[in-house]
């Protein structure tokens, strides 16, 4: 009564204006639900099926599958043996006799990047030239905490590995630079995902809006070093991505330490680095945490910076050619050759070289 | 630079807010959008630019020879013959080239497999050689006068939404409208562009980029054993359906961006899947180039003046023209023969008894013909689209092979039954139900109602912008589909 009272009041004093207040406001509303409408549309969509960039950053609601199991210190790990071997079909059957071996060859494992992994890389330069020793690796490219996860889990289930090398280019650290140890999860169907950094304001819809937490991923700042360009590896590499490093190296050399498995750790540079110039911020970074963590380095910068044809060493996707691959490992054979007296039946460096 | 690349919409925006200051001035507009659209086409590929410009000064020339010399045919030749020597040059030197090689070893030297490698086509020349062509043929015609500024016809020719992939204007529907006097100065209907776009960026970045997400490795991967026994027909929809939202997806946004200059140009699809025959399907697919085709290839070569034998004729040769503009390829002959041998036998069949008691049906019987008409038409199109998807010939007859030859225990899985592109497509059609009622309740009588659905009408739109924007797939964008033409 006393509402239409005063609507009364306003409309005898100034009809014209209120009226236009009353059609901006309706249409206001109109715009807000209708936005509202679209918007709980897209939310549908996005709960019934998350497409695979937005299941990356779902956490455990990710739908997501995979052969992984949660773990505190490398944030995830096979399942199991038999899960390792179904993800990587066939790829364990040339091994399967060494596994509780009681007279096992002497087995070389290599992990890293595509560096390592990839058909002609060093593990498969190793294989045709290292003839002494067995050579294992996996042929897949892996995420690093879970490449650690591997080789432990390995261990634990009998392949009598000699020595492991962890083959680590500058942007293998970049992973720290999207995810910090504590943000993988792994999804009740194995997946990992990642737990997205927060927002300092607005947490809530980042975490209960699937439409938010996308319009989140897509600003960046969700990463765990936000706005990190994979090209300043080369300039700058701390914080909070040294700090996940070494934490993740850490837990590795103690496993490493009480299964009594040397470690090389073989940094290798990349082709901005040999060709271009660039700096050594990431491998200057890590070398001395490594070595603290009793890893034995093995830097191969020398070898690549001083080579007198650098184009020939690369292949156009600026991998490694066959003779980058040589030379990588008549570089690490020196090493090894120098720092370790259960090494001295290798090939001759030289003879791999050419 | 496409459409949905980020320096594109900042040139867009920054075009767009000095072009709202300097609309009243016509010089300093047309130098405006003129400068814009040289460098939208310059943009990472300098060297194309020359191309583009030669284009301009032969048909402007050309056009005003026409005027002046009274040897009219032979100037004509000249145009339209420069115009395509250029753009066979471009396109067919490889295709060319590569097959007398083939088909006389001792005469041509072996060449090796990457002879062709960095051969690029320059973007768009399919579409600004026949905007060329047409507006010669035109002023040829007198059916419109040749411009006498150069400035405004290369802005013509050149103007950055319709460069690359169309509409294929003619002279009426543009250059018309950059004559003096005649520069819009207002954007034409900013409400229907900004649908135009929010549709256009939903289309191509959520429906075309997650079809193509989903059935690209099967078309990678058709002669491989990891596909052996995969049923390809499901796929050969979706492409269908990729290969129409990308296009219209490119055309709805350069419709939108030239109505905010203030041009509105012709529709260039009007749901082409829905039509009941092969000739009904070419009135809706890609209407700007069936238009050029039918008044500047098949009405001059007789059109169906000539008896049945020659109307046939003329038909599979513009097809086949058709089918060869599309791309340097032995399988884009074959996709436009099989048009023009579809739009022959539907001639053939509308004459006849069968045809003629079937369209007089009524009711139920009409009903369910017209269903039938529509899938048969529908699997026509997409028999064709797979020999223009993948242009090795092998590829082509694997995939048409696999529509019948499949494993049953492979019918119902694999990447076509990713529930993430069925669910854009429903997101699609809800969301356009949603701009649909909106708009037809703002239609309506009734101040309140009206301000109400006013605002729903632009909260659709604006939503629609944004959701494309959020829910696309994230990584490189594919290009269009029709940026290789």
């Amino acid at each position: 009564m006393a509402l239409g009272y005063l609507t009364h009041i306003s409309v005898a004093v100034k009809p014209a204006q209120l009226a236009r207040w009353r059609l901006v406001a309706v249409k206001v509303c109109g715009f807000v639900i209708a936005m509202g409408c679209v918007f709980a549309l897209g939310e549908l969509y996005l709960q019934l099926t998350p497409p695979g960039d937005l299941a990356e950053h779902l956490g455990v609601e990710s739908p997501k599958a995979g052969p992984f199991a949660p773990d505190d210190r490398y944030g995830a790990r096979p399942r199991s043996l038999a899960a390792l071997d179904a993800d990587n079909p066939g790829k364990l059957d040339p091994y399967r006799h060494l596994f509780h071996n009681p007279k096992p060859p002497r087995v070389w494992a290599f992990f890293g990047s595509s560096f390592a992994q990839a058909p002609g890389m060093l593990a498969d330069t190793t294989r045709w030239l290292v003839s002494n020793r067995t050579t294992f690796n996996l042929g897949k490219n892996e995420i690093l905490p879970v490449r650690l996860a591997q080789a432990e889990l390995l261990l634990d289930e009998g392949l009598p590995i000699e020595r492991i090398f962890i083959v680590v280019i500058p942007l293998d650290g970049f992973f720290f630079a999207l995810h910090s140890l504590e943000q993988i999860r792994v999804t009740p169907n194995g997946g990992i995902s990642y737990d997205p950094r927060m927002p300092a304001v607005g947490g809530w819809f980042v975490r209960n809006s699937r439409l938010v937490r996308q319009c989140w991923t897509q600003t960046g700042w969700h990463q765990n070093s936000p706005s990190y360009p994979t090209r300043r590896l080369n300039d700058q590499y701390d914080g909070p991505m040294l700090a996940d490093y070494t934490k993740l190296f850490g837990h590795f050399a103690v496993a490493m330490r009480q299964r009594r498995v040397p470690v090389t750790m073989v940094l290798i540079p990349n082709y901005e680095q040999t060709s271009r110039g660039a700096g050594f911020a990431f491998q200057n970074a890590i070398t001395p945490v490594l070595r603290e963590q009793g890893y034995d380095v093995c830097d191969v910068r020398e070898a690549f910076m001083t080579h007198p044809d650098k184009p020939s060493l690369f292949i156009p996707d600026k991998h490694f050619s066959d003779t980058g691959n040589r030379l990588l490992l008549a570089t690490v054979l020196e090493h090894l050759k120098a720092t370790s007296p259960n090494d001295t039946d290798l090939p001759d460096p030289k003879t791999v070289r050419q | 630079m496409s459409f949905e690349q980020k320096p594109f919409l900042i040139l867009f925006l920054t075009v767009f807010v000095w072009w709202w200051f300097a609309r009243h001035r016509e010089r300093a507009a047309v130098a405006l959008l003129l400068s814009a659209s040289l460098l939208f086409y310059a943009w990472n590929h300098l060297f194309l630019l020359p191309i583009l410009l030669a284009y301009c000064v032969i048909n402007w020339l050309v056009a005003r020879k026409f005027e002046r010399s009274p040897r009219l045919r032979f100037w004509l030749w000249v145009g339209v013959g420069f115009n395509l020597l250029v753009l066979c040059y471009y396109k067919y030197t490889p295709l060319l080239v590569q097959s007398f090689a083939d088909m006389l070893p001792g005469l041509i030297p072996t060449l090796p497999a990457n002879a062709f490698e960095k051969w690029s086509i320059p973007y768009g020349i399919s579409f600004y050689a026949f905007t060329g062509i047409a507006y010669m043929v035109d002023v040829a015609r007198k059916t419109t006068p040749a411009e006498p500024s150069f400035w405004r016809y290369t802005l013509s020719a050149a103007f950055f939404p319709h460069l690359v992939a169309g509409p294929i204007l003619r002279p009426n529907e543009f250059l018309d409208k950059v004559r003096p006097g005649q520069l819009p100065t207002e954007p034409e209907a900013p409400g229907e562009a900004m649908w135009l776009l929010a549709r256009g960026f939903f289309k191509k970045l959520v429906v075309a980029d997650r079809i193509g997400l989903a059935i690209d490795p099967f078309f990678a991967h058709i002669n491989d054993p990891t596909t052996a026994g995969v049923w390809a027909l499901p796929y050969v929809w979706l492409y269908a359906l990729q290969i129409y939202f990308d296009f219209s997806a490119y055309t709805d946004m350069a419709r939108g961006f030239g109505m905010l200059f203030g041009y509105r140009w012709p529709e260039n699809f009007n749901s082409p899947y829905l039509a009941t025959s092969v000739t009904d399907f070419w009135r809706r697919w890609h209407m700007t180039l069936s238009r050029f085709l039918r008044d500047y290839v098949y009405i001059p070569l007789g059109g169906n003046r000539h008896g049945r034998f020659r109307t046939q004729l003329n038909l599979m040769l513009t097809m086949l023209l058709g089918g060869l503009w599309h791309g340097a390829n032995w399988s884009f002959l074959v996709w436009g023969g099989l048009h023009g041998s579809f739009l022959i036998l539907h001639r053939q069949w509308s004459g006849s008894r069968p045809a003629e008691w079937l369209n007089a049906r009524t009711g139920w019987t009409r009903l369910l013909w017209h269903v039938v008409a529509l899938v048969l038409t529908f699997h026509c199109v997409c028999l064709a689209w797979c020999f223009f998807r993948l242009t090795v010939f092998a590829d082509s007859l694997a995939c048409v092979r696999k529509w019948v030859e499949c494993d049953p225990s492979k019918m119902w899985g694999g990447p076509w039954c990713d529930q993430a592109v069925w669910l854009a497509l429903g997101l699609y059609v809800a969301l356009m139900c949603a701009a649909d009622v909106t708009r037809r309740f703002a239609s309506r009588p009734g101040e309140l109602r009206g301000a109400f659905a006013t605002g729903a009408v632009w909260g659709v739109r604006f939503a629609t912008l944004l959701l494309a924007a959020l829910i696309a797939p994230s990584g490189t964008k594919p290009p269009f589909i029709y940026f290789q033409f």
